[in-house]
This record gives C-alpha cells, structure tokens and sequence, in this order.
C-alpha cells in the first residue's frame, strides 16, 4: 500500500471512529474491524493505484450513513474553526487602527490564505476595501470639513495610526471632494456600499461555510 | 414523506432478512453479501451491510467463525442460526400477507 493510499484510508477510518463514538464500546470495536478488514482485502483484490482506494470508499460510502445504520446518534460534520476568517474580516476592516501601518496587510494575508473565502471573495476584499473602514471614517470625516480647509488632510490623516497609502488616497479624496457637493455625496456613497457590501459578503460566507 | 424516505424506510425493515435469506442460501463471508446485495439496490452503500451483520450476530440469528484467508486477515465466514431460520421463516409469512395485501389495495387504485 502506498502512503497516499494510507492516508486516505486513515482519514476515512478516522472519520468512522468519531461517527460511531456514541456506540457502546463492543459494537464500535467490531464495526471498525470489519470495515478496515474490507477495506484491506478490497485493496488486496486490485493492489497500487489509489484511484482504486476512492472507488473503494465511495462504495463503502460515508462513514456517517454506515453509523446512523448501525444506530449511532447523528452527528455533525466536524467544523473547523471560523478564527481564520473572523481575523481576517476584523484586519481589513479596522486593523489599520489596532495594529497601526501593517494592520490591513495582516488583513490580507488572513484573506488570502482562507480556505472558505472563494477567488471572487478575496478579489473583492482586496480591492473594493483597500483601506478599511479606517480610511471610510476619515473619508466620512474630511468630506464633511473639506470645503473649509483643504488642509485638513495632513491633520488627522496624517496620524501614525493610518499607513502612508491612506495619506494619499483620503488627500485625493479631499482635493476632488470639494468641488461640488453632489460628488462628495456620490463619493461618500461608494466608499459606504463598497465596504458594506464586501464585509457583508466576508460574514456571510464565513457563517455559511460548511466544512 | 418524500419518496427517499419511503425508500429507506422499506429498505430498513426488511435488509435483514435479505441478508439472512442469502446466508441461509449457502454460508458466505462478507464481500460476497456485498456483491450479491449491491446489485438489488437493498443497501444504501457497501458499509450499512455491516451494521446488519452485526444485529444479526447480536441477535443470535448468525453465527461466525474465523476462517484464514491466504492473502490478509482471517475472515468471518457467516452460517444461519436454527434461531435465525425461524425468524426468517415467521418474517415470510408476515411478508407474504403483508404485500399481499399492498399489492390488492394498489392494483385495486389503478384499475
């Protein structure tokens, strides 16, 4: 048997151990020694490939199905911990201020690592937010006091608790933002939706994910 | 009720003494219950026979003994119970009634 072939069968094996705990004990020691001696002398039959080993469980079936007929209290299907992604959210959100400068690519890099956020979630949480709420609240801020002073931007914005890049993107956004009111009104919009949107998709999916 | 509840229900009641019809047949080990039960649809998968087998064994209705196998493990070689004969013999009574009785009423629904 090969190790990958090993590890498959030990990962299925495993999975049938936790779903026959609530068994009483004599009953889960036979069950599990009758599957893992089919499992053995279906492999013998056809030796090496491991694509013969999937064809072998599949057959078995899930170890959840062979439990439950077996009487076994149901069971969920064990969950990885939602820390990862929770980190992640909270990073692109707000890091900026908790772990000043490098907060947001902390963010990023819980983001891109995720196994649960698809390539369309990440794509999005890259770019739709590229400086947290952080830069929104400022934003929020200097589109409101923009019109009186332009000035504003190297006052509150350039607190060691914003990164160089939010410098420039909130500077921008003040020295476009005062020219007509209906767009800093349209641009205080997109920098609502955007991140609204993108965190609401984040949580969703890390409260839908199954696995 | 959907009809894969239904399904499963008919299977549950009656896998069984399937099982035990087989065996009192000829004894038999394992892998060739699988392969004589897989093709009639009566087990979900592969792995709910042995939750059977193990009622079964559990209710003295088969007995097992070890035989060596000359690849691998030793192997349970599965025999029919006396007890187990009478309650596959009193289950055939009850079945034959039984779908009797279905069979009249359904055939009866669509004429």
């Amino acid at each position: 048997m090969t190790d990958l072939t090993n590890a498959q069968v030990d990962a299925y094996l495993r999975q049938l151990d936790y779903a026959l705990s609530s068994l009483p004990w004599e009953q889960r020691r036979e069950l599990f020694a009758d599957i893992s001696q089919h499992i053995d002398s279906e492999i013998g039959a056809t030796p090496g490939r491991s694509d013969d080993v999937e064809a072998v469980l599949a057959r078995l079936g899930d170890p959840r199905e062979i439990a439950l007929a077996a009487g076994a209290a149901p069971i969920a299907a064990p969950q990885r911990s939602r820390l990862h992604e929770v980190a992640a959210i909270v990073s692109l959100a707000i890091g900026a201020f908790i772990v000043p400068r490098i907060g947001w690519f902390i963010g990023l890099a819980l983001l891109w690592t995720s196994r649960r956020f698809t390539r369309a979630d990440k794509v999005i949480g890259t770019v739709l937010v590229p400086f947290g709420y952080g830069a929104l609240l400022l934003a929020a801020f200097s589109v409101g006091s923009s019109s009186s002073s332009e000035t504003d931007c190297t006052g509150p914005l350039g607190s060691p608790s914003s990164g160089a890049h939010q410098n420039v993107e909130v500077c921008h956004t003040i020295t476009t933002g005062g020219s007509s009111t209906l767009a800093s009104l349209l641009r205080l919009i997109i920098l609502l939706v955007g991140p609204t949107y993108t965190t609401i998709r984040l949580i969703r999916r890390t409260l839908r994910s199954t696995d | 009720m959907n009809q894969d509840g239904v399904l499963a229900n008919l299977r549950r009641g009656t896998v069984e003494f399937c099982v035990l019809a087989v065996i009192r047949r000829a004894p038999c080990y394992a892998a060739e219950l699988v392969q004589e039960l897989g093709a009639t649809g009566l087990l979900t998968s592969e792995g709910t026979l042995y939750p059977v087998l193990s009622r079964l064994r559990a209710d003295g209705h088969v007995k097992t003994e070890w035989v060596e196998s000359t690849a691998g493990p030793p192997r349970r070689y599965y025999r029919i119970t006396r007890q187990g004969s009478a309650a596959l013999a009193e289950f055939r009574g009850h079945w034959v009634a039984f779908t009797r009785s279905v069979n009249h009423l359904l055939t009866e629904d669509q004429a």
